[in-house]
């Protein structure tokens, strides 16, 4: 089965190389955040124009709060409060029938390693449904240092951009301690989106991107580097059963493209 | 001496998601020899919090009594438990 987000980041790199030279194109909902970090970079909008987005309600997009990274420890509880209030929110963005515990495992897992390891000075994140919510995108864009960034700071070195991402799926992790679990998050959102509701998603960081969906991973390059992360996440809005299922670390295998 | 009781949602968050607030349930609980998670009201867990926190009771000393813990949470922490015996604790 092939998997329809990879067209998406050939919209972004189209659309990213016309809009220098100022062209009309149609618009591509799910690649407005990283065109919208584009824009902000390159001073194509401004900030009226950004508030104004933002402040547009049929294109349901947050801009997460920033808090500096020198100290995670201490500015936990800070985040833990602001992602209890954040997620509540999110869920009135989406339809009112949604997998609720479903889609908290999903955020909660994606943003805590926003926070934890992307060090963003901005990341958004945009709703989209389809079909009268019977299908949903969930899209996130940080302009951080990136997966394959984080790996490069932990001495942890990949040739190829799309395999620190696909490492990072399979509980791959930067964080030190030995007898620890972490490195799951990924990989449980992962099974949770594909194979729990039947969905796919896309992971793009520097020049690197994988889509995955109930077949396996198909890891891929980027011809215009992602500064940052880019993630969609896109299922129908179904209930899983038994949610902790997905929640066991299962690796992902490669599927070849 | 009485024990200790921490009512999670009034100390922290009725969402539990992040793992460094396990470790500061803990480090707050160190110095006793049983304390009472009062789980009341708790709405989620995430699979981070989880795993720091089955990791932190594995190597505490403190006698830990759990309350009013939801059937959702105490499946995670199972589906947790056991990818830590199997991950770390058969090396």
């Amino acid at each position: 089965m092939e998997n329809t987000l990879t067209k998406h980041m050939q919209n972004l790199n189209l659309i990213i190389e016309k809009i220098n030279l100022n062209e009309e194109f149609n618009l591509d909902l799910v690649i407005i955040l990283p065109l919208l970090n584009h824009m902000i970079n390159n001073n194509l909008i401004s900030n009226n124009e950004l508030e104004k987005l933002l402040s547009n309600k049929s294109l349901k997009i947050k801009k997460l709060k920033f808090y500096k990274f020198t100290d995670f420890i201490n500015i936990s509880d800070k985040i833990e409060n602001y992602l209890s209030e954040l997620t509540d929110e999110i869920i009135t963005l989406l339809p009112e029938n949604i997998d609720v515990q479903s889609i908290e495992f999903i955020l909660y897992e994606i943003l805590i390693n926003i926070y934890k390891h992307s060090k963003f000075k901005n990341t958004f994140l945009q709703i989209i449904t389809y079909n009268n919510g019977q299908n949903i995108d969930i899209c996130i864009f940080d302009d951080g240092i990136g997966i394959p960034g984080s790996f490069k700071e932990a001495q942890l070195n990949y040739e190829i951009d799309s395999e620190a991402i696909y490492e990072s799926i399979n509980g791959k992790t930067t964080d030190k301690e030995k007898y620890n679990l972490h490195g799951r998050g990924l990989n449980s959102t992962a099974r949770i989106t594909t194979q729990g509701l039947n969905g796919e998603m896309l992971i793009a960081s520097g020049e690197g991107f994988c889509t995955i969906n109930k077949n396996g991973v198909k890891t891929l390059t980027n011809k215009n580097k992602t500064n940052g992360t880019f993630i969609i996440l896109r299922f129908s809005n179904n209930k899983i059963e038994n949610i902790y299922t997905y929640l066991k670390f299962k690796k992902i295998n490669e599927v070849l493209t | 001496m009485s024990t200790l009781e921490i009512i999670l949602e009034e100390k922290y968050s009725k969402k539990l998601g992040m793992g460094p607030t396990a470790k500061k349930i803990f480090q707050e609980i160190s110095n006793e020899k049983e304390a009472i998670l009062n789980f009341q009201n708790i709405e989620f867990m995430s699979r981070s919090f989880a795993q720091e926190y089955v990791f932190q009771k594995f190597n505490s000393n403190v006698k830990i009594i759990e309350i009013n813990m939801s059937d959702s949470i105490k499946q995670l922490l199972d589906v947790v438990y056991d990818d830590f015996e199997q991950t770390c604790l058969k090396r």
